[in-house]
């Protein structure tokens, strides 16, 4: 019974993280959005693709973990739906950190088709998942990379912050990919939420600055 | 390789090459030494830019030159936020 209650808290706590994560992501993909929208620039369409798969990986995460606690009363069925949700989530996840690490240049066509997808035909769903995370975890790397190498020549505070951001949330997917192979460890699994959490945190933080943009449609068609 | 410019790119260099040559205004030679435009789509652009109020024309010793109006600051301004917002990801425009 003890169990039961400390998977609830923890299901619930990893959901509402979880959900927290996504409405961050929604928001950094909201205001690339209107600056795709205003200015036509590929790279925020980028930006925006990016943050829309990662907020709605991050929802459906939170989703699976809420399903796969209902599996808990022994309905297989949910077990199922919930490791094919977590399946599709880890998949919109990578596909964001992907166009992420795209936005910075990474060749799509040595790299984008045959890493994603050729693996995700060939191995099953498990251990296309711990592919997935690790992929996820190399994308985050390079975007760190580039931010901080972005960050020695502009100096901007704001650079600096998503530097950290994206290192926090490699972090996090690091552990993740470390709890695959240590199943039933919940705290692993926590750890790295946390990591995350505190990753879309640190990013949201310089973002909001620029949530109340002035757009230029005003200015007429030009 | 050289990057592809979208035209509200090429609209804000336009503009700013304007803007740093002040009160004054800039002739369409400078404008199309900075700007890296064929004179064709140049002289459409700032025909735009004119019409749309972003930019003035003021006629200097029988040529034209172009200064950019406050309508055209605000503008710099604005896509500056979108330039930062890009930056701040270590990205460009």
């Amino acid at each position: 019974m003890r169990l039961l209650e400390w998977d609830l808290a923890f299901a619930v706590g990893e959901s509402a993280l979880n959900v927290v994560g996504a409405f961050i992501g929604f928001s950094v993909a909201r205001i690339a959005r209107q600056g795709y929208r205003e200015t036509g620039s590929p790279t925020l369409l980028r930006l925006m693709v990016a943050f829309v798969f990662l907020g709605s990986g991050l929802c459906i995460t939170g989703l699976s973990t809420l399903v796969d606690l209902s599996a808990l009363h022994s309905v297989a069925y949910l077990a199922v739906a919930a490791s094919m949700l977590l399946g599709v989530a880890t998949f919109m996840e990578t596909a964001g950190y992907f166009f992420l690490a795209f936005s910075y240049g990474i060749n799509a066509r040595s790299m984008g088709k045959g890493a994603m997808l050729t693996p995700l035909i060939a191995t099953p769903i498990s251990a296309a998942s711990a592919l997935l995370k690790s992929l996820s975890f190399v994308f985050l790397l390079y975007g760190f990379v580039e931010t901080m190498m972005s960050y020695f020549v502009y100096k901007k505070r704001q650079t600096l912050m998503i530097g950290s951001a994206l290192a926090l949330i490699a972090l996090g997917e690091l552990v993740r990919w470390v709890s695959i192979f240590t199943p039933g460890v919940s705290f692993v699994l926590l750890v790295s939420v946390g990591f995350k959490i505190v990753g879309f945190f640190m990013l949201y933080a310089p973002v909001m600055e620029f949530s109340s943009f002035k757009g230029l449609g005003e200015y007429g068609k030009l | 390789m050289a990057s592809y410019r979208t035209q509200v790119r090429i609209i804000a260099d336009v503009l700013r090459t304007a803007k740093d040559n002040g009160s004054e205004g800039v002739g369409i030679t400078a404008l199309l030494r900075k700007a890296n435009l064929s004179y064709a789509r140049l002289v459409k652009i700032v025909s735009t830019l004119v019409a749309s109020g972003l930019m003035e024309e003021v006629i200097v010793e029988k040529t034209s030159r172009y200064k950019i109006s406050n309508k055209g600051v605000e503008f710099l301004q604005a896509y500056g936020h979108f330039e930062e917002f890009a930056k701040s990801f270590g990205l460009g425009l």
